[in-house]
């Protein structure tokens, strides 16, 4: 007689982290086997760029990351920009930067409340949640949407920021300064979330490396690797900032990685802010939206998300639509070569929140 | 960076191509290719496989298979690329050197409908669900004629009336 059971864990699970399902495989409460169940959200997003043209792209590709949108406009437009070798204007570089780092910010505080709620704590989901809507109020006020912001073009920025939007975004900068006390009280200093996450799903060094993990999970092992540092693009080679590391590369590191890295972004903000040239061009003159044709070639541009490297293979064939546009996104790796061996020998109770350490993001495999 | 492009550049039968600072494509032959990517990894410590996808090159009548790597001394994005038949499209897996391609390697299986030898999991279902027609992400795959033929589309217009 068998003695396992198979539960699905999701897609509609309040454990979830997005639309994608884990089958796993239990004894008692212990998981034997856990597989990763994709296609829940597939829309066909790289088989429609090859049809559009590649301004038409730029409305479709902010979709395949919902609560990072950015991370998709500026790797698609550097990818055009390397084939067609355009540079971009400083103050372009700056606004980018300024962006993507708010993005950032955005998805680590939608982060920090589902990763809470995992351990069963709402208080800080209901504050981080609300706090992120500051931010797209800001997004609203530069460019007209708050989600998906099509703001970041092939050439530089699609505008320049409104009169004063630099200093409220200083002066949210100053209240989320103020409320990482709170989240630390009431979170990161919490011992219930210590003893919950610490020692759970130890990923070691040489494991993150084996199985090419980037972003937070693989500098909670100890490798300060990082696109924005080792591949510079926007203006992150005039900012100054330090990769967070730790060593213990369990569920609490990746967490404490992930509030470092949310400090981090407030401080490359204040810094893009004031180094940032007060006046000149944002974009880049580009031909005819309709006419672009992007010389024939291969480019593969990558940026750093709140979850990994994140990049866009593009090939050009000379005309006006990209002939292939392959999105790689880091929760592909994490979810199945990494989530589906980390969650073996874990507690049920766990799971959860081990895939919100991991921050699966679904559609990044279902593109 | 440049060393290691003269160290790439050792291996027997492979074409570089520098393209730009930390970008470097690599084309090898399609039997080679396994010993290629063995020997970034165990000989010039290329540890990281970002990526791996297909480009479907229809009028050529190949898919071109390609392998971003990552080395993280010299900062470089090493991309290896073969190029295989279209008719016969067969690779060998590369998962016992980067255990990411195996779930990769499902994907182009699925989607390009790329046999890949040594990959048990490479050709079951991955993302789609109860396919029967040709790969998806094949050029010749008429997205839209199979939207017509699948889908009943509404008419909101007139159902409000």
């Amino acid at each position: 007689m068998s003695r396992t059971y198979e539960l699905f864990i999701g897609p509609n699970h309040p454990g979830i982290p997005g639309n994608f399902s884990v089958k796993l495989e239990l004894e008692g409460d212990t998981v034997v086997s856990a597989k990763g169940d994709p296609g829940y959200l597939h829309r066909a997003f790289e088989k429609s760029m090859e049809n559009r043209y590649y301004i038409q792209n730029l409305a479709l590709i902010p979709r395949i990351c919902v609560p990072e949108p950015d991370i998709n406009e500026a790797a698609y437009a550097m990818a055009v920009e390397d084939l067609m070798g355009v540079e971009i204007p400083e103050r372009a570089k700056y606004l980018r930067t300024i962006v993507l780092e708010m993005a950032r910010i955005a998805a680590y505080l939608f982060w920090m409340g589902g990763f809470a709620a995992t351990l069963g704590l709402y208080t800080l989901s209901q504050w981080t949640v609300g706090d992120r809507d500051y931010a797209l109020d800001l997004f609203a006020e530069l460019c007209g949407v708050r989600v998906y912001h099509m703001y970041i073009w092939p050439g530089g920025v699609r505008r320049d920021a409104p009169p004063g939007w630099e200093d409220e975004v200083l002066a949210y900068v100053r209240y989320l300064r103020d409320k990482l006390i709170d989240y630390d009280n009431i979170f990161f200093k919490n011992v219930m979330f210590k003893q919950r996450t610490r020692g759970v799903a130890v990923i070691t060094k040489e494991q993150a490396i084996e199985w090419c993990a980037t972003g937070p999970i693989l500098k909670a092992t100890g490798v300060a690797q990082d696109v924005r540092k080792d591949d510079p693009y926007a203006a992150y080679e005039y900012i100054d900032f330090e990769i967070p590391t730790l060593t213990d590369g369990d569920s609490w590191a990746r967490a404490m990685i992930r509030r470092w890295e949310f400090e981090n972004s407030l401080n490359i903000i204040e810094q893009a802010i004031k180094k940032m040239p007060k006046k000149g061009p944002v974009w880049t003159k580009m031909p005819n939206p309709l006419k672009w044709r992007v010389p024939k070639g291969e480019a593969y541009a990558k940026v750093e998300s709140a979850r990994g490297e994140h990049g866009f293979y593009m090939v050009s064939d000379g005309t006006e639509r990209p002939y292939r546009v392959a999105v790689r996104g880091s929760s592909h790796t994490h979810m199945f070569t990494i989530a589906e061996r980390l969650l073996v020998g874990q507690r049920l109770a766990d799971v959860s929140h081990i895939l919100v350490s991991l921050d699966i993001c679904p559609p990044e495999f279902d593109r | 960076m440049m060393d290691l492009v003269d160290r790439i550049k050792e291996i027997e039968g492979v074409k570089v191509t520098v393209q730009r600072h930390n970008r470097v494509f690599v084309d090898v032959d399609k039997d080679k290719v396994i010993d290629t990517l063995y020997y970034m990894k165990h000989v010039l410590g290329i540890t990281q496989l970002s990526f791996m996808n297909v480009v479907d090159r229809i009028d050529e009548g190949k898919f071109e298979i390609f392998y971003v790597l990552y080395e993280r001394e010299s900062k470089v994005n090493v991309i290896v690329r073969i190029w295989i038949d279209r008719d016969n499209p067969v690779i060998e897996t590369a998962d016992k050197i980067y255990p990411p391609a195996h779930n990769w390697e499902r994907e182009i299986a699925e989607m390009f409908g790329v046999k890949v030898l040594g990959n048990e999991d490479a050709g079951k279902p991955f993302i789609l669900e109860n396919w029967k027609d040709m790969p998806p992400m094949r050029k010749d795959f008429d997205s839209v004629k199979y939207c017509n033929e699948h889908y009943v589309f509404r008419h909101s217009e007139e159902e409000n009336e």
